[in-house]
């Protein structure tokens, strides 16, 4: 390597500009130390965010009664909540949609739509409306009011609940990793699990959605989910 | 840590270093322009961000209620911190190693934050693999290596802690990160090659920019210091390029020229047509009238002045493009000299016709007179005048008109050859300017009588009783202006008028010489004062002479810091005007006119003076016959007895042994010049005056002469006029009678004996045989010294200091070896001075009578020799 190229390889400040000064050098380290930790903390917040999954309630452990919603005698009935609004569900009605693919005809599946009081259809028919009508072997349904969500006890959008042809509750919890999540994860293999007669681990994992419903301005806390 | 200069970067040629430099001005616009990519493209992904975030995720729900979902604040808080940094340095401080770091770090990070954000989509892997790729554009290989860390650090936590953000997946390999970095590695290692390859065209591109710069530089330098003004032309006739040279050589500056018509600018208008026709031609043709040619023309300054110039024009082409080069040189001073060589050599070869006419004349004017002189001497010879004693006379006055004409056309000649050769000096004397008129006055009388004309000087005003002068040159000059007037006048006067004009700085002595003779023609009035020249030739054939007279009075005038001047008219007469200095005159008397006694003469009818000496006896030394002849005449027509020696050593013995009024010493004899004899003589203590005879008239004769001991000198050849005033001056400055005789016998001179035992035959034979072969060098010395061979003079001396101390005779050699010494020096005065020396040692050498048998014995043996020899100083054996 000849001198010159050696000469080259180094950098020679003076091409560059005057050589900063020890001030200048020290303020941009602690300028960069900032911008890193605020970058860092960024995505952290993130990445938290998107680990942070929605506050559900009590679900009924037994098919309600009085609800609209058939139950299927012959397989299990999958019962899906979503708020059509909701941008993290998309990633939940993608792995329905796994999940019906991989478990066909061993399920029917109800995709539950919360339409508020006074909301129009055409605010509960979005994209996901008829992501979910697409899906084969699942079947968009309007809850109006939220009754349905009630009765059942769904708090946060992708709340997943499987009833068995008896009407017990075998799983709930959400079917995404995490918020709008796709890809491999808990609640889908275990439900997976239990339709093709394995034993899953758990029954419940977290659901990662939009809330159901409208927080509480009452004394009593309790969320309203079924008026504007 | 400070840059510190690493000692091979000492050793790099200055080509390579300033290739360095363009590369290093290279890198940094690579850097900056990169940097400013980056900024642009982090705000593009910022923004596409918050797009995204807005159009995907634009809120975020709680029943019926909405607010803006976080992502939407994450895009544009987040995005914005992850741009911000980048953005900002590659605004503030482009080019700079951590710039690009950081746009390093913050372009992978947002490779990260899209993989997460998109649940690790495989798609979205490649936004790593095209970053890593737009960070190659830097050619900076370093940079890949925080990228790809990060990268790597990036897939190994989330693929440890939550691989499905990563990979998709809930499980995976604990090595999966490293296929991933693997494949990013893979692609750090084109990236590196394509950087080193990138880096190396850089260098070669550095490396030869540097070569053209540089070939520019020298080309433009050459251009540059050429002499010669460098101009080039497009084939419009435009000018393209202008050196220094140029702006000297024309007056139009750089900026001024390059770009303009040349036509316009240097070639006169007269030949601006054909220039573009020419240079039409060229453009059909390919063929120019001047290309390739060095040609003279006249161009054109920017003051609209012509001058010569010589012109070389070459077709030059660069690539494809045809122009033309010239070549300018101002030929001015050339031609200028040219001119002034053509007029020098015009001038010299009329200088040399007028020397050949004067040499033609010449010729004539010393045959006519020696003619006349050989002619009527033949007369005398063969007693042609049949004993007539007038007719005789007549002969006589004759040759002594001739002789004196032919001694003034010498006199003029010599002296105008010392002018020439710068010889001829003014010795300024305090002189008597009224005397001096009167005796040019009084010795031209005569000539003025024969022709019947008046001649008459007037003083105008006051006169200084004496000026400060040359007055044997103002004398020159007065007789021949003055002996011009009346030469050239057939009737009517010749009036000179004098004064002194005192209203100048320096006082001036103004004599005007007015006569009425035959006038000279107004065109001729300039050329009469040049050597060789007469108002025409019919001038010469009238009234003879050289044409050297007032050639010599204005050299002379001038060289008296005077002027020369003449009104003259044809026919009527001419006005010869000079003005010399006076010198101060403070102190001076001045006399009136009427007091001065002859100061006005109607010099008509009066007869020439004759000279009269006192009856003196003057001993006459000169070695030629003629002279003591001819002086000896005029000195007893004079009334003194004259006594006559032809050689230093007889006048010294005469002088020391017989009582002479005055000596009349030739200074250049045989034997013993006039130097020598006149020294020996004052260190003798001879007392009567020595007047020295010189053929020499250089400024030192006369002190030399005066420093040998003469008393006046007078320069050949002699005038009898003026060697009788000397006389006579002398005479009465020394009566004779005066003169006590030396008390000093010229035989009470030391004897000189050899200190050998004389009385010894055998060393007396030595002796004798050395003083014969010392007497035989001494006059082979003369002899040398007669014709200058001083190196057979050396040999000579060279034997004697060696043989004379070991013959007895210390002195001999003492005096050989000075005149050696003087020889090696070459002080010839003092060589002349040693040998008379050795001379007179000679003659006081003794040899001290032995026995009468040791005598006979000492003569046989010098008799056998033949070299015994006898003089008056020798005593004989």
């Amino acid at each position: 390597m000849t001198a010159m190229t050696r000469l080259i390889q180094r950098d020679i400040p003076g091409a560059c500009g005057p050589r900063p000064t020890r001030r200048i050098l020290v303020a941009s380290a602690a300028l960069c130390a900032v911008w890193l930790t605020v970058v860092i903390g960024g995505l952290c917040r993130v990445e938290s965010y998107g680990q942070t999954a929605g506050q559900t309630g009590t679900v009924k452990d037994h098919w309600p009664s009085g609800t609209q919603l058939t139950l299927n005698h012959e397989v299990p009935t999958l019962v899906l909540f979503l708020h059509p609004q909701c941008p993290c569900s998309r990633a939940t009605l993608g792995e329905l949609e796994v999940l019906l693919t991989h478990c066909q005809n061993r399920v029917v599946a109800n995709v539950v739509f919360l339409q508020p009081d006074g909301f129009s259809n055409d605010w509960v028919e979005t994209d996901l409306w008829h992501a979910a009508a697409r899906i084969p072997g699942a079947t968009a349904i309007r809850d109006e009011g939220g009754r349905e969500m009630n009765r059942f006890g769904a708090r946060v959008s992708g709340e997943t609940l499987l009833y068995q042809v008896s009407g017990e509750l075998l799983f709930h919890g959400g079917i995404t990793a995490s918020r709008g999540h796709h890809g491999d994860n808990k609640g889908r293999a275990m439900i997976e699990a239990l339709l093709t007669g394995h034993t899953a681990p758990t029954a419940e994992t977290p659901v990662y959605g939009c809330s159901l419903c409208r927080p509480s301005s009452s004394a009593s806390g309790e969320a309203q989910c079924h008026s504007k | 840590m400070p840059f510190q200069i690493n000692s091979e970067v000492l050793r790099i040629t200055p080509l390579e270093r300033q290739a360095a430099a363009i590369l290093d001005a290279h890198r940094l616009q690579l850097y900056q322009r990169t940097d400013r990519m980056f900024a642009g493209l982090m705000l593009l992904q910022w923004a596409a961000g918050v797009a995204a975030a807005c159009w995907i995720s634009p809120l975020t729900w709680a029943g019926s209620q909405f607010a803006t979902h976080p992502h939407v604040s994450f895009a544009l808080l987040g995005g914005g911190a992850l741009a911000s940094l980048p953005v900002i340095l590659a605004t503030i401080a482009p080019g700079r190693l951590l710039t690009r770091y950081v746009i390093s770090i913050a372009q992978v990070l947002f490779s990260g934050l899209l993989i997460h954000v998109t649940g690790g989509r495989i798609e979205t892997h490649f936004h790593v693999f095209g970053s890593l790729a737009f960070l190659a554009f830097y050619r900076d290989w370093r940079l890949l290596v925080p990228a790809t860390v990060i990268v790597a650090a990036d897939h190994f936590l989330r693929g440890m802690f939550w691989p499905q953000s990563v990979y998709g997946v809930i499980a995976t390999s604990s090595w999966r990160w490293l296929e991933h970095a693997g494949w990013v590695i893979f692609e750090d290692f084109f990236l590196f090659i394509s950087c080193q390859q990138a880096t190396r065209e850089m260098q070669n591109i550095a490396l030869r920019t540097a070569e053209l710069e540089q070939a520019q530089q020298s080309e433009h330098a050459i251009i540059e210091a050429a002499l010669d003004a460098v101009v080039q032309m497009d084939l419009e006739g435009r000018v393209t390029g202008w050196n220094s040279q140029a702006v000297d050589t024309f007056g139009w500056s750089a900026d001024e020229a390059v770009g303009a018509l040349l036509a316009d600018l240097i070639i006169p208008p007269r030949y601006r047509e054909a220039h573009r026709q020419d240079l039409h031609r060229f453009c059909r043709t390919g063929e120019g009238a001047f290309v390739g040619q060095r040609i003279e023309i006249v161009a054109l300054r920017r003051d609209r002045r012509e001058f010569p110039v010589e012109l070389g024009i070459t077709v030059v082409q660069t690539g494809e493009e045809l122009g033309f080069c010239a070549f300018v040189n101002d030929i001015t001073k050339r031609r200028e000299a040219e001119e002034a060589q053509k007029q020098a050599k015009e001038a010299a070869e009329a200088a040399n016709r007028a020397k050949s006419e004067f040499l033609a004349n010449m010729s004539h004017e010393i045959r006519t007179p020696l003619n006349s002189i050989l002619g009527f001497s033949d007369l005398l010879l063969r007693g042609a005048d049949g004993g007539d004693e007038a007719e005789r006379l007549d002969f006589v006055r004759t040759i002594q008109t001739s002789s004196h004409h032919l001694l003034t056309l010498l006199n003029d000649v010599l002296d105008l050859s010392k002018i020439e050769a710068g010889q001829l000096d003014v010795e300024l004397s305090r002189c008597s300017p009224s005397q001096l008129l009167a005796e040019v006055v009084s010795v031209l009388r005569v000539r003025a009588i024969e022709k019947q004309l008046c001649l008459e000087y007037t003083w105008s005003g006051a006169i200084p009783e004496t000026i400060e002068s040359d007055p044997a040159r103002f004398r020159q000059v007065l007789m021949n202006l003055i002996g011009n007037a009346v030469k050239f006048t057939r009737q009517g006067y010749v009036r000179i008028t004098a004064r002194v004009d005192r209203e100048p700085a320096e006082p001036l002595l103004v004599i005007d010489v007015e006569d009425s003779g035959i006038g000279i023609p107004a065109e001729n009035c300039e050329r009469i004062f040049s050597p060789f020249e007469q108002a025409d030739s019919s001038v010469t054939r009238e009234f003879g002479g050289t044409g050297l007279g007032l050639s010599i009075s204005r050299r002379l005038v001038e060289m008296m810091r005077g002027r020369i001047s003449v009104r003259s008219e044809p026919g009527r007469g001419s006005t010869f005007t000079i003005a010399i200095p006076t010198g101060p005159l403070e102190n001076v008397r001045f006399l009136e006119a009427h007091s001065l006694a002859g100061d006005r003469g109607d010099v008509i009818g009066q007869e020439s003076q004759v000279v009269t000496l006192p009856p003196a006896r003057i001993l006459l030394v000169d070695d030629g016959q003629t002279n003591r002849k001819l002086i000896g005449l005029i000195l007893k027509r004079a009334g003194c007895t004259v006594e006559t020696a032809d050689n230093g050593r007889t006048a010294l013995d005469l002088a020391l042994t017989s009582q002479y009024d005055l000596v009349l010493m030739d200074m250049q004899m045989p034997i013993m010049d006039g130097y020598v004899a006149t020294r020996l003589l004052r260190e003798r203590g001879y007392q009567a005056p020595i007047v020295a005879l010189t053929a020499h008239a250089l400024l030192g004769d006369e002190q030399k002469c005066l420093a040998a001991g003469c008393t006046a000198y007078l320069s050949k050849p002699i005038d009898s006029q003026r060697l009788l005033a000397k006389m006579a001056r002398v005479l009465t400055e020394h009566p004779p009678g005066t003169a006590a005789m030396p008390t000093v016998a010229p035989d009470a001179r030391p004897q000189l004996h050899s200190t050998l035992p004389v009385d010894d035959p055998d060393f007396l034979e030595i002796v004798v045989e050395f003083v014969d072969t010392f007497r035989s060098s001494v006059a082979g010395i003369d002899e040398a010294l007669g014709i200058s061979d001083y190196n057979r003079i050396a040999e000579l001396a060279h034997a004697l200091k060696g043989t004379g101390g070991t013959a007895g005779f210390p002195d001999i050699s003492h005096a050989a070896g000075k005149l050696e010494r003087a020889l090696q020096a070459t002080d010839l005065d003092s060589v002349e001075l040693l040998i008379a020396d050795l001379k007179e040692l000679s003659d006081r050498i003794v040899i001290r009578e032995p026995s009468k048998s040791l005598c006979a014995a000492a003569d046989h043996a010098a008799n056998d020799r033949g070299q015994l020899t006898h003089t008056r100083e020798n005593q004989p054996c």
